[in-house]
């Protein structure tokens, strides 16, 4: 008689048993990020990127064209004082094949060249969501003033880019150029709020991905 | 009646029970063995777990205890027990039964920021057709009789008949040969030779190149130690060699260069030994082919060496004295241009060609894999491959080459100029004395330069006349730094020493020179004679004047002392030219193609039968149309399909893709590494599934202890992910599992066994 109840609570302890971790608290949320638009101001929803909370947002204006490159698609600031913030810029490159690409390793080159003093640059391998590039992070002066800056350079993966390359209509066509681009992330800012924020600008950067998934026939 | 009491009663024993649990017993330990032996799971399922036999143990022991329990007959309260533990086992065997034919295991393959939805079945057989212009393919199951044999299959319009199948087989591509004959599309297939090198080279076709003429082409089998040899044979049927003295342009000798080749020829005033290298291995190519040409004179031996590869080639180089300018006799080669396919005994073909002027160039195409393929149609015309030939790009000859160079010499000269550069003195003076001729200054330097350059001296010999253009600037050029006079007397002493190949430092040793100790620290010739012209122009201002200052110069004269006035500011033609691929070529290439296709070979079976490649030959057939086409089973389902009844289908013999109703997107993968090392803690994905009938959709982080498993059962495991380094878009295998029995009767199954078990603890104990 006294087995039952100890097998019984054998086994309900067993069946207790459980690894599960908690849902953490809610600290960032999904943002979608626009595209360029083709110089008609019309802009569609391509990105998203899961941003932390308190990050200010600033989009460009809804009737500019953004359809220049030099122009950012988005930016976000962390903000700690007036003269303590941390600028990040959200670009994409946008091509109609392989050939026109800009290699990630130019990207880097072009931020080296900003620097007028650049110590202990560092760039390692990156890829995540499809895409594969650089990431960049530098610590000199910039017009005179010291800054810190971590870049990403990334580019779409040969195949997924000729997936997005035989588009049925005028409307795809239009969506998957942008979708084809590669972009970039650039944070810059002093050097201390960068590596207070590090963690959060890598869990940014690398959260960033597009909205819909790359076609494939499977 | 008595006989089926009997047998229903012996269904229903424990004898029954225990023949069947020893053999199942037997059977796995046997599985055991036999996958240990032969290192392969599938060859013991196929005969252990996977086999008929063993679905017979299970329905045995479904009946016994099915049986057992109906044995009982009729009930009683004292029974329940043992008849929820019975009915638990009766279910947890329909689940797995159920299982075993209508449960699902495969795999999803999804490229990082793309998804899938169709399980690959890995180990069974499909067809997968597409029609053109349909964008969904459709999969075909195929089935075998009793005897093994595939059946036949009748799908939309399409007969299918399997023909022919072997369990294994490899395959390789196949190029430029096809079963011993040449092709290149849109040209007559022409024969491929055994290459035999006691005869003469057989000619497999000329074709005739718009623009260009005719071109020979040779097609030879052998094997891959003789590559080399038949490549210099080929090479040097009808190929011409030319000396020509630079100065004169008069052609001194023309010869097949095999015929000359190792020997010395008798040239004006000095003697030639030509040789001919053609480095060749198939894992690393040409490596640097070349002609290499000595010629001897007075016992001192000057080295010509011409490239035949690359964007230097057809230059010749003097290597023995490259600071004093080109070799006064010019090489050049002659043929008619050619083709040689070559297949070796691993059905890699290697293709040459060879230009006009004899440049050579080469391709490789492994039957294993190629680097880039034409796909014509999305594969509904079929597959082929390409070749540029360099043919007739623009400089093409020597000639023409160093014609470019010097072209590109006066363009920059004339942007320096527009751009307001200043000149080196001694051009500076050039270009006074051109405006009192009347003379353009940048082509007169050019050719100044280039006529300097062929005499393969340090300064410009006073006794060759220059061509007439020339004489009639140097007519006009005032006197000259008095530098330039000493400078020009002291190689007028030491050149005969110079071309005899004497040391500079030691001529100059022997003279007496008083500045040798500034030479010393210069250990080439080059810059001992560039440190003497200039010690010269240093001092210039204690030299006495030299007798001849007043002499009225012969326009040879001026010229040896303008070259002394060059050579102070180190301006020679050798050392300003650009490199020939700096200089814009226009190329004229010739591309040929040439259909791809596979061969087969039918091979044993391997014990380890997960690396068996299957094959099968199929009649397909449309109404009256038919075609037999062969295929290669294609593990992944991710190679060519091939094209059927004139490109109206494309077909790929693969494992059977199964759709789920979950569509999984992969949006990271990574690799977790124990902190500061580099020894993988843990692999994990960043997933969405979503499901494809109500859209909801659910994010998930499955790792290798951590799967996501469906309100349906479903289950998602990650099996592998690659590659594993950072940096690299990774591809992720997820295993997907799904058992349609198991919450209705698996689990539940087992929940009535615990529970009977329990029970008859309980009744027993009272």
């Amino acid at each position: 008689m006294g087995k039952v109840p100890i097998f019984l609570a054998i086994l309900l302890i067993l069946c207790g048993c459980q690894n599960e971790t908690p849902p953490s608290a809610a600290t960032s949320q999904w943002q979608e990020i626009h595209g360029r638009d083709e110089g008609d101001g019309i802009r569609q929803p391509i990105y998203r990127v899961k941003t932390p909370k308190g990050w200010i947002r600033h989009d460009p204006l809804t009737d500019e064209s953004i359809f220049d490159t030099t122009k950012s698609l988005c930016e976000f600031i962390i903000f700690e004082d007036p003269e303590s913030i941390v600028r990040i810029s959200l670009h994409n490159f946008p091509t109609e094949d392989l050939e026109q690409r800009i290699p990630p390793q130019a990207q880097i080159a072009r931020w080296k060249q900003q620097f007028e003093t650049l110590y202990t640059p560092n760039v390692i391998p990156q890829a995540f969501a499809g895409y594969a590039g650089l990431l960049f992070t530098g610590f000199g002066t910039i017009k005179g003033q010291e800054v810190m800056v971590m870049g990403w350079a990334m580019q779409l993966d040969e195949r997924h880019y000729r997936s997005l390359s035989n588009p049925a209509n005028q409307e795809e066509a239009i969506r998957w150029r942008q979708m084809r681009g590669d972009f970039t992330i650039k944070a810059v800012g002093p050097k201390n709020l960068l590596e207070k924020h590090h963690e959060d600008l890598i869990l940014f950067a690398r959260s960033f991905e597009l909205l819909e998934e790359i076609p494939s026939h499977l | 009646m008595k006989m089926l009491q009997k047998i229903y009663h012996f269904l229903g024993s424990i004898t029954f029970a225990l023949i069947l649990i020893g053999t199942t017993a037997l059977l796995v330990i046997a599985g055991t063995f036999i996958e240990s032996l032969t290192d392969s799971h599938r060859f013991a399922s196929t005969f252990t777990y996977s086999s008929p036999f063993f679905s017979l143990l299970l329905l045995g022991f479904f009946l016994n205890i099915l049986v057992s329990a109906l044995r009982r007959w009729p009930f009683r309260i004292k029974h329940i027990p043992f008849l929820i533990t019975h009915l638990g086992l009766l279910m947890i065997l329909t689940g797995a039964i159920i299982k075993n034919y209508r449960g699902v295991q495969g795999s999803l393959h999804i490229l990082e920021g793309g998804g899938n939805q169709t399980l690959l079945l890995a180990d069974t057989y499909a067809l997968q057709i597409r029609e053109k212009d349909s964008n969904v393919p459709r999969y075909v199951k195929l089935s075998r009789d009793l005897t093994g044999r595939f059946n036949p299959i009748n799908t939309g319009s399409l007969h299918i008949e399997p023909l022919e199948y072997a369990p294994h087989s490899s395959q390789y591509w196949e190029t430029w040969i096809k079963g011993g004959i040449g092709f290149i599309r849109g040209l007559k297939p022409f024969p491929v030779y055994q290459w035999d090198k006691t005869n003469p080279l057989p000619l497999s076709a000329k074709i005739s190149l718009e623009d260009y003429g005719i071109c020979r082409i040779h097609a030879f089998q052998t094997s891959e130690e003789n590559l080399e040899s038949l490549i210099e044979h080929v090479y040097l049927q009808d190929l011409t060699i030319k000396f020509t003295d630079r100065l004169t342009g008069k052609t001194l000798l023309q010869e097949d260069l095999k015929n000359i080749l190792g020997k010395d020829i008798a040239l004006p005033l000095v003697k030639a030994h030509v040789k001919l290298h053609i480095p060749y291995s198939s894992v690393t190519g040409l490596s640097e082919p070349n002609i290499q040409t000595y010629f001897t004179a007075d016992k001192k031996i000057d080295e010509v060496s011409i490239a035949l590869e690359g964007s230097e080639s057809l230059l010749n180089k003097n290597i023995s004295r490259p600071h004093f300018g080109a070799f006064p006799i010019a090489i050049d080669l002659v043929r008619e241009p050619a083709l040689c396919f070559v297949q070796d005994e691993y059905n890699d073909i290697h293709l040459f060609a060879f230009d006009r002027c004899g440049r050579i160039s080469r391709q490789i195409y492994p039957a294993s894999t190629l680097e880039s393929i034409l796909v014509y149609e999305e594969g509904f015309g079929g597959y082929a491959v390409r070749t540029i030939l360099p043919f007739r790009s623009s400089p093409e000859s020597r000639a023409e080459c160093e014609k470019a160079l010097l072209d590109h010499l006066e363009q920059q000269l004339r942007e320096g100029i527009s751009k307001g550069e200043d000149l080196a003195p001694p051009l500076e003076l050039l270009q006074q004395t051109c405006l009192k001729a009347d003379a353009d200054f940048i082509q007169t330097a050019s050719d100044f330069l280039a006529h300097w350059n062929n005499t393969n001296q340090w300064l410009y010999p006073e006794n060759l006349p220059l061509p007439t253009q020339l004489e009639k600037v140097f007519q006009q050029m005032p006197s000259m730094p008095k530098a330039c006079h000493w400078i020009a007397k002291m190689f007028t002493e030491i050149d005969p020493l110079l071309k005899k190949g004497d040391d500079p430092l030691l001529i100059l040793q022997r003279k007496n020179w008083p500045l040798l100790e500034d030479l010393k620290g210069s250990t080439e010739p080059v810059h001992v004679l560039t440190g003497l012209t200039q010690q010269f122009f240093g001092v210039e201002d204690v030299l006495p004047l030299p007798n001849s200052i007043q002499e009225d110069f012969s326009p040879s004269k001026q010229a040896r002392f303008f070259s002394a006035y060059l050579r102070a500011y180190s301006i020679h033609l050798h050392s300003i030219l650009a490199p020939l691929d700096e200089i814009a070529k226009t190329p004229h290439s010739l591309a040929i193609e040439t259909t791809l296709s596979y061969a087969y070979r039918k091979k044993k079976a391997e014990t380890k039968m997960e690396e068996n490649l299957p094959l099968i030959t199929l009649q397909i057939g449309e109404g009256k149309d038919k075609e037999l086409i062969t295929l290669i089973y294609d593990r992944l389902g991710a190679g060519f399909q091939w094209p059927v009844l004139q490109g109206k289908y494309l077909l790929r013999f693969q494992p059977e893709f199964k759709p789920i109703p979950y569509r999984v997107r992969l949006r990271n993968a990574r690799q977790v590494n124990y902190p500061h090392s580099s020894q993988p803690y843990s692999f994990e994905s960043d997933i969405i599934v979503t499901h494809i009938n109500t859209q909801k959709s659910e994010e998930k982080t499955i790792s290798m202890n951590n799967i996501h498993e469906t309100w349906d059962g479903y289950r998602f495991y990650l099996s592998s992910i690659s590659p594993s380094t950072e940096g690299a878009v990774k591809t992720v295998n997820i295993v997907v599992n799904h058992d349609p029995a198991k919450y209705w009767s698996t689990y539940p199954g087992a929940v009535l066994l615990a529970l009977g078990i329990v029970l008859l603890f309980w009744f027993k104990t009272k």
